[in-house]
């Protein structure tokens, strides 16, 4: 998913262009992931992967009076290593095949990438538990209470 | 420049500059030892914040169009020679448990992924020799 494009006028206050940039971002987390729960298409679960990160990175900026999301942060943090993980044994599958070869090295590749993927998941989910690491970002913008 | 205290325009200019700046000095130290894994992931840890950072807020700072394509091309060159440290590591860790055909496999694929990851540094080399691009606040 490509990243929305915001437009700030010059004047505004920060804390109100953060405030909203940080909604939009989560709500693009929230909707690379929402069938995170099935996905299994390396290509999707990258998007998600990009889509946490520019959350983090918006999250990261903020200097001043709101409320404390480092939590989420670091959350987000952990699932963009293990989506990350993901990726390169997807690109190293990728290799295995350019190259021709078979036997067990790809499917011990596979296995890793599986577990980063029920890594991800678990992490994801108990992202949302009830005052969870996303609770504080939660509350922040308003929606987006439950892992779907 | 505290979120709370400024307008959105000269806060991410003040943002912009703190990570340009950084940007800077990890590439300058990814320069003077190309050959380092930490540096690279350094230089393209630094770059992807700064990319994100421009993405959001362009419609409020001049001029960074051309520093948007410099950082994305950039990007994607340190990116390039990540994916073959990141793959070579893996594979070294494999080969460790490997079967005797599979160390065979492992030799020609980390040889390919060597040779992959010289084009990628040549690329890098040359694309850092061109002159850099500072936005206007």
């Amino acid at each position: 998913m490509t990243p929305r494009a915001l437009t700030f006028d010059r004047r505004e206050p920060a804390l109100d262009a953060v405030r909203r940039l940080i909604g939009i971002r989560f709500a693009e987390v929230l909707e690379s992931g929402r069938s995170f729960g099935r996905e299994t298409d390396a290509e999707r679960l990258h998007a998600l992967r990009l889509a946490c990160k520019r959350l983090r990175f918006a999250i990261e900026r903020i200097n001043g009076p709101l409320p404390d999301l480092t939590v989420a942060a670091q959350r987000l943090a952990q699932i963009v290593a293990e989506l990350g993980n993901l990726h390169d044994s997807a690109l190293l599958l990728e290799r295995t095949h350019d190259a021709n070869v078979d036997g067990t090295l790809p499917a011990r590749i596979q296995a890793d990438r599986e577990r980063s993927l029920l890594r991800a998941r678990a992490l994801w989910v108990d992202a949302f538990a009830d005052a969870g690491p996303f609770a504080p970002l939660i509350a922040f913008t308003g929606f987006g209470g439950s892992a779907r | 420049m505290s979120t709370g205290q400024s307008n959105v325009g000269d806060w991410a200019a003040g943002i912009v500059a703190g990570e340009i700046a950084r940007a800077d000095r990890t590439l300058r130290r990814q320069r003077s030892k190309p050959r380092s894994a930490k540096r690279v992931h350094d230089a393209r840890r630094a770059l992807a914040r700064l990319l994100s950072t421009l993405q959001d807020f362009q419609s409020c700072i001049n001029g960074t169009q051309q520093l948007l394509e410099r950082i994305t091309a950039l990007h994607k060159r340190l990116g390039r020679i990540r994916d073959a440290d990141v793959h070579l590591k893996r594979l070294r860790a494999y080969r460790k448990s490997a079967t005797r055909e599979e160390r065979l496999a492992i030799r020609e694929m980390s040889r390919a992924i060597r040779k992959r990851r010289r084009k990628a540094r040549r690329k890098l080399a040359i694309l850092l020799e061109i002159p850099r691009v500072e936005p206007v606040a």
